[in-house]
């Protein structure tokens, strides 16, 4: 029998697929912003930005969602 | 939790705040130039030189003081950063001041419609200036670059949401695996954890994409 609050877990989601989603966020973000004319293309915009976002969307994926 | 996200919009406003300072750009060497009769330190990103296919721009450049006198010998070159640099153009010249007509050389018409930074170096007998600019390739309102920008951030967007989900079938709780009726999603947890990632991302683009130039490259 429980009583009060059961434990809080964190079920793991997929880590690759939140990686190749924040790619593609990340390359999308560049375009769009780049048309906005906010920015410039280039290896910051082009490479660097969606590869940490992959890593950023990896995580979240990993961390996955909470079950009470 | 919902205090910490408090500082991290304020980290991205101000950050935000900080393109115009990251995206400056100059003339260093002692060199003046123009294009079009614009100084080439007002070109800057909210400010670009729209060119369009067919254009003629008008240059005009001069050689440093420190060049000396007599005859002098520069040689201009001219790129388009993407990822490297792509040459665009090469000029020589003779003389303190030099000026051209030339037309918007193809390669700059083929890229995507949107601003580019343009740099350029000038070098003679014992000096060498470098200068940058920004200049926008117009095209419509809606170019294929904000469709396929679109697209692509919605499809990440929703395949970041599914690579939330946990796997078919996982045993993640001793109570069962999601939906056997041994644990319930929380909904309001979840939902901060997906604020704060948006939050990273936000803060991440503005690291990136605006103080980037002096933080990561």
């Amino acid at each position: 029998m429980t009583i009060g609050n059961s434990p809080r877990k964190w079920a793991s989601g997929r880590p690759f697929a939140g990686f190749r989603a924040g790619v593609l966020l990340g390359l999308g973000a560049a375009l769009i912003i780049h048309q906005l004319g906010w920015w410039v293309l280039d290896i910051n915009t082009l490479v660097v930005l969606p590869v940490l976002s992959g890593f950023l969307l990896a995580g979240r994926a990993w961390l996955g969602q909470p079950y009470r | 939790m919902k205090r910490a996200l408090i500082p991290l919009a304020v980290v991205t406003v101000v950050l935000i705040g900080l393109v115009p300072m990251a995206q400056a750009q100059e003339v260093t060497g002692g060199c003046s130039a123009t294009v079009n009769d614009h100084n080439l330190d007002t070109l800057d990103i909210k400010h670009p030189l729209i060119v369009e296919k067919g254009d003629i721009l008008a240059l005009t450049g001069s050689v440093p003081a420190s060049a000396g006198t007599g005859t002098i010998y520069s040689e201009t070159k001219i790129y388009v950063e993407v990822i490297g640099d792509i040459p665009v153009a090469e000029q020589t010249g003779d003389g303190v001041i030099w000026g051209d007509w030339v037309e918007v050389p193809d390669v700059l018409t083929q890229l995507a419609p949107g601003v580019y930074k343009v740099k350029g170096t000038a070098e003679g007998s014992g000096w060498l200036c470098t200068g940058s600019a920004y200049i926008k390739i117009e095209g419509g309102p809606l170019t294929a670059a904000t469709a396929i920008g679109a697209v692509a951030a919605v499809a990440g967007a929703a395949a970041a949401v599914a690579a939330v989900k946990p796997k078919h079938g996982q045993v993640f709780y001793e109570g069962g695996p999601p939906g056997s009726g041994g644990a319930t999603p929380e909904t309001p947890t979840r939902l901060v954890a997906d604020v704060v990632t948006l939050g990273l991302f936000a803060l991440l683009v503005a690291l990136v994409g605006f103080v980037g130039p002096s933080w990561v490259l």
